[in-house]
């Protein structure tokens, strides 16, 4: 049994690089995607105490870089989705449909959405490869 | 949770009579020359003056309408200033009217812009009213808007919750006057719609009621109301259909065949329910050969054909498609739609773009199976040779 790892943390978002660039699925399904994404964790209902903020730079494919900064200005990044931790356990956990979660705005999204909408196998990927991670959310 | 969205719907005979009770002050129509041409324009202009209202018009909606159209439509609207807006015609007209009213009470929107995730801020200044005259592409009942960019020769998929009509009026004396061939088409649209809506990934209890439902009246009215288009009933019941599957689809979602069937239209211009219905059976057997569990089988099982496994009814409603297909007298390969005018060569010319612009549309991915890239280039091709999917 593997150890759960923490969403919203710099172990868990490394863990996102290392799945994402492990997976054929992913690489095959994002090839021609360019564009970076912080994940806003919101602390409501959780344990955490402020907003996390979690970086992936996503290119053609691959996951070049991952981080929690500590200052959430170090990255101005194309993209953002916003949710709580129990709306992201709903997507990664659950089996809530990405695309269901943003039309209910449970997940709350930012950047180019044409470019959204053109790249949901894309997005559809990156959200199975999160699942790969055995991941604790530090719910209330 | 989820949403089931539906605008009032006046249907059945003598539904446009409604109209003469509309309260406001200045109507809006958006519409095709066709629509001036064929007396429907001046028909609802007379029922919207009964009401007291003053009306304009644009009537230069082309079919599959352009992003530069919806801009032009949106700046009479904004001298015209009306509070209510009425889409009449098909789905070009509808999708246009659509997306002109999101620029009317939006100055300066982008079309591109226009989303289903963020606040549009509609009905600050009208309200919306649609009046389909054909029976098939259920925009009369959605939130979403297909627009073409003509500069990348791409269609624009989008839309917003918001833009579901106020009113829709589902009237069988309009569509009376479709030529056969565009009753099948339009009529093979719902049915794909009904289909897809049933089986794609965000479907629900809702939706399914008014997709099986919407389904069984294509199959039993369609050929009657191709045949003999003073088939009143046939008429009626497929205009219901449409307007039905528009419902279910709308509060679900399209998929594949919805995705190569956009991609097909933007680069052959084959008329978009022709271009869905012809890759209909081939994305459903594609699917049915994935590992997920489908449900193909509850479709064919309502119909009453043969479903005793899930693969028997997948293979069944394939065949219950074609069947009808050629009764209406479609094509039932790429090859055989596409004609003389287009060699094979022009094709495989043709085929990056096709794929890459299926892939570009986001309904690809909510079936029960996504497919690589490999995977579509191969159903593109296998639908050009028109063979059974085993892969
Ligand atoms: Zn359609």
């Amino acid at each position: 049994m593997t150890d759960k790892i923490d969403f919203g943390t710099e172990a868990w978002i490394q863990q996102l690089m290392v799945e994402l660039n492990n997976s054929e699925d992913y690489a095959e399904a994002a090839k021609n995607w360019e564009g970076d994404i912080y994940f806003v964790v919101e602390p409501k209902g959780s344990q955490l105490t402020e907003k996390v903020y979690m970086y992936v730079d996503l290119w053609h494919g691959k996951c070049r870089h991952a981080e929690v900064p500590d200052d959430p200005t170090k990255f101005k990044p194309e993209f953002t989705i916003s949710g709580t931790v129990k709306s992201f356990k709903e997507v990664i956990d659950d089996g809530l449909d990405p695309m269901k979660a943003m039309l209910t705005r449970k997940l709350k999204l930012t950047g180019n959405m044409a470019k959204i909408m053109r790249n949901v196998k894309s997005a559809n990927q990156l959200v199975h490869c999160c699942t790969f991670i055995p991941t604790n959310f530090p719910l209330e | 949770m989820w949403y089931f969205r539906s605008p009032e719907i006046v249907f059945g005979e003598d539904a446009l009579d409604h109209l003469d009770t509309l309260q406001g002050k200045r109507a809006f129509i958006v519409t095709d020359p066709m629509m001036l041409e064929l007396g429907f324009v001046d028909l609802v202009a007379a029922h919207l003056t009964d009401a007291g209202l003053t009306v304009g018009t644009f009537p230069d909606v082309e079919p599959e309408p352009s992003v530069q159209t919806i801009r032009t439509g949106a700046e009479k609207m904004l001298a015209f200033e009306p509070d209510w807006i009425v889409g009449l015609g098909g789905g070009s007209a509808m999708d246009a009217a659509k997306a002109m009213w999101a620029l009317y009470e939006n100055p300066g929107l982008d079309p591109a812009d226009i989303n289903p995730f963020e606040p549009l801020g509609l009905r600050r200044k009208a309200r919306l009213i649609v009046i389909p005259t054909t029976s098939g592409t259920g925009s009369e009942a959605t939130w979403a808007t297909v627009l073409t960019d003509t500069a990348e020769n791409r269609k624009l998929g989008t839309g917003s919750p918001e833009m579901v009509a106020d009113i829709a009026i589902v009237d069988p004396a309009l569509p009376a006057k479709m030529p056969p061939r565009l009753t099948a088409d339009t009529g093979l649209d719902a049915l794909t719609h009904a289909i897809e809506g049933y089986t794609c990934s965000l479907r629900n209890d809702f939706s399914d009621a008014v997709c099986l439902k919407a389904a069984q009246l294509v199959f039993e009215y369609l050929p009657r109301a191709v045949k003999n288009g003073d088939d009143a009933e046939a008429r009626e019941k497929m205009h219901n259909a449409a307007t039905l599957a528009g419902l279910g689809f709308g509060n679900a979602m399209a998929a594949l065949a919805h995705s190569m069937g956009h991609s097909l239209g933007a680069i052959f211009h084959v008329p978009h329910g022709r271009a869905v219905a012809l890759f209909l059976p081939y994305t459903i057997q594609f699917i049915q050969r994935g590992d997920a569990e489908t449900r193909f089988h509850e479709i064919s099982r309502f119909l009453g054909l043969p479903a005793s496994t899930p693969d028997e009814g997948a293979i069944s409603l394939v065949t219950a498609i074609r069947d009808l297909s050629r009764e209406v007298g479609q094509p039932l390969s790429l090859k055989e739609t596409l004609g003389d005018g287009v060699s094979r060569a022009d094709f495989d010319a043709a085929l990056d773009a096709l794929v890459a612009n299926a892939e570009a549309d986001s309904v690809i991915a909510m079936g029960d199976r996504i497919p690589t890239t490999d995977e579509v280039r191969q159903l593109f091709e296998y639908a050009y040779e028109g063979k059974n999917i085993d892969f």
